[in-house]
C-alpha cells in the first residue's frame, strides 16, 4: 500500500464517519422532538390560547439549556479561549451571521407561518430547507452534488413533507398568503444558516460554531422573542416565568436541550465533514426515526401516508449516501 | 492576534509551505500552551477537516495548501495579514 493509498483510505474513513454523524443527528433530533412534545403536555406549555408565547418560551428554555451544555463541554475540553478568538475572527463572523439568520428568519418565519397559514401548509414548505441549502451550497460553496444526490435529496424532502403532512382545517384566514411567505422565508433562513455556518466552519471548529449559535439563539428567544410574545399576549411576564420554573415540563425541555445540543453537534460536524447537501438530507431523516420511536411508544397509527413517506425517505437516504468515495473532493473549486 | 485553530493551521502552511503533522504540532505547541484541546490528535483532525474541504492536501505524509486553500486562508486572515 502506497502513502497515497493510506491518505485516501483515511479520507474515506473520515467521510464515512461524517455520514454516520449526519444519520445520528437525525435520530437524536427525533428524540428531542418527542421530549418537546411531552413537555407540551404540562402547564403552562399546554395553554393553546398562548400558542405564540408558549412556543417562544419552549424554544428559549430548550436553547438556553443546550447553550449551557455546549459551553460546559467546551470549557471541559479546554476550548473557551478558542471560542472567544473564533467569535472575533472573519470566519467567526460568517458563523455569527448564519446563526442570526437561522434564529431570526428561520425560527421567526416558522412561528409566523404556523400562526398565519397553519401547519398544513407551513410544515411542508419549511421541510424544503435542505433543498434550499443544497442549491445555495451548489452556487455559493460550489459543492459537488452528483445527479443521484439531487434525486436522493428530493426524495428525503418529499418523504419528510409526507410524514409531517397535516390535513388543512377550516377556511384560510386573511393573512394566509403572508403566512406562506413567512414559511418560505423560514426555509430560506435555515438553508442560509447551513451554508453560512459551513463556510465559517472551514476554519472554526463545529463545537465552537455551535456554541456561538446557541448563545445567540438563547439571547434572541429569552431577550427578545419571548418578552415580545408576552407583551402581545397581555400576560404578566413574572407570573409566567414563575409557572415555567415550577413546571415539570421544564425538566423535559432541559433534557431535550441536552439531546438537541448533541444532535446539532453531530449535524454541524457532518456538514463540515461531508458537505451541506448530504448532511442536511440525512438530518431530515428525523421524520423517519420519529415514526419509529413513536411507534415503539405505541402512540402512532401507521397510516399509508406515513408508510409511503418513510419508504421515500429511506430510499432518498440510500441515494444520498451512495458511494462515499465520490465525496473525497467536496467542492468544485478545490479540484482546480 | 491569535486566529481560530484551523485558520492558524492554514496560516502556518501559508508561511512555511509543506509540513508533516508532527512539525505542525511542535511549531504551534508554544502558542497553545495551557489549552486543553490542543494535542497532536487535534492537529491531525484539523488538517483532515481542511483536506475534506479541499483547503489542504496530503502527499507523502506532508500537508500543504492547495491553490483554492491559499485563496481561502488569505481571505479569512485579518486585513493586515492578507498581503
Amino acid at each position: 500500500m502506497t502513502a497515497h493509498d493510506t491518505a485516501d483510505s483515511r479520507s474515506l474513513a473520515y467521510m464515512r464517519k461524517g455520514l454516520f454523524l449526519a444519520v445520528l443527528s437525525g435520530m437524536i433530533f427525533s428524540l428531542d422532538g418527542l421530549l418537546i412534545t411531552r413537555a407540551g403536555t404540562f402547564a403552562p406549555y399546554d395553554d393553546v390560547g398562548l400558542l405564540l408565547l408558549v412556543t417562544m418560551a419552549c424554544a428559549g428554555v430548550h436553547d438556553t439549556c443546550a447553550g449551557v451544555c455546549i459551553t460546559i463541554y467546551n470549557w471541559r475540553t479546554g476550548r473557551l479561549r478558542e471560542l472567544v478568538r473564533s467569535a472575533a475572527s472573519r470566519p467567526g463572523r460568517a458563523v455569527l451571521g448564519g446563526s442570526a439568520i437561522g434564529a431570526a428568519l428561520g425560527c421567526g418565519g416558522y412561528m409566523a407561518g404556523l400562526q398565519m397559514a397553519g401547519p398544513a401548509y407551513t410544515l411542508p414548505i419549511t421541510t424544503m430547507y435542505p433543498a434550499v441549502a443544497a442549491l445555495l451550497a451548489f452556487f455559493v460553496l460550489r459543492e459537488r452534488i452528483p445527479p443521484r444526490g439531487w434525486i436522493g435529496l428530493c426524495l428525503c424532502v418529499g418523504g419528510a413533507a409526507l410524514v409531517g403532512y397535516v390535513p388543512p382545517s377550516g377556511q384560510p384566514g386573511s393573512f394566509f398568503y403572508l403566512g406562506l411567505a413567512f414559511a418560505g422565508l423560514a426555509a430560506l433562513g435555515w438553508g442560509t444558516q447551513g451554508v453560512c455556518v459551513t463556510s465559517g466552519m472551514d476554519f472554526v471548529e463545529p463545537e465552537i460554531a455551535l456554541n456561538i449559535y446557541y448563545i445567540l439563539s438563547a439571547c434572541f428567544y429569552v431577550g427578545l422573542a419571548a418578552p415580545t410574545a408576552a407583551l402581545l399576549s397581555g400576560v404578566d411576564a413574572m407570573t409566567f416565568v414563575g409557572d415555567i420554573v415550577t413546571s415539570r415540563g421544564t425538566a423535559f425541555l432541559a433534557l431535550a436541550g441536552f439531546l438537541g445540543m448533541t444532535s446539532y453537534l453531530a449535524w454541524y460536524k457532518a456538514m463540515n465533514m461531508v458537505g451541506v447537501s448530504r448532511a442536511m438530507a440525512l438530518n431530515i431523516s428525523y421524520a423517519l426515526w420519529g415514526i419509529g420511536f413513536t411507534a415503539l411508544l405505541g402512540n402512532v397509527e401507521i397510516t399509508k401516508t406515513l408508510l409511503v413517506g418513510a419508504v421515500t425517505i429511506f430510499l432518498g437516504m440510500c441515494l444520498v449516501i451512495g458511494n462515499p468515495r465520490e465525496m473525497l473532493s467536496l467542492r468544485k473549486d478545490a479540484a482546480s | 492576534m491569535m486566529q481560530p485553530f484551523r485558520l492558524a493551521l492554514g496560516e502556518l502552511l501559508l508561511d512555511r509551505g509543506a509540513m508533516d503533522g508532527e512539525e505542525v504540532f511542535t511549531t504551534l505547541a508554544p502558542r497553545y500552551e495551557g489549552e486543553g484541546f490542543f494535542s497532536s490528535g487535534a492537529v491531525l483532525q484539523g488538517l483532515q477537516s481542511l483536506a475534506a474541504t479541499g483547503i489542504v492536501r496530503e502527499a507523502w505524509g506532508k500537508w500543504s495548501l492547495t491553490r483554492y486553500g491559499e485563496d481561502r486562508v488569505r481571505r479569512n486572515l485579518p486585513k493586515t495579514r492578507q498581503a
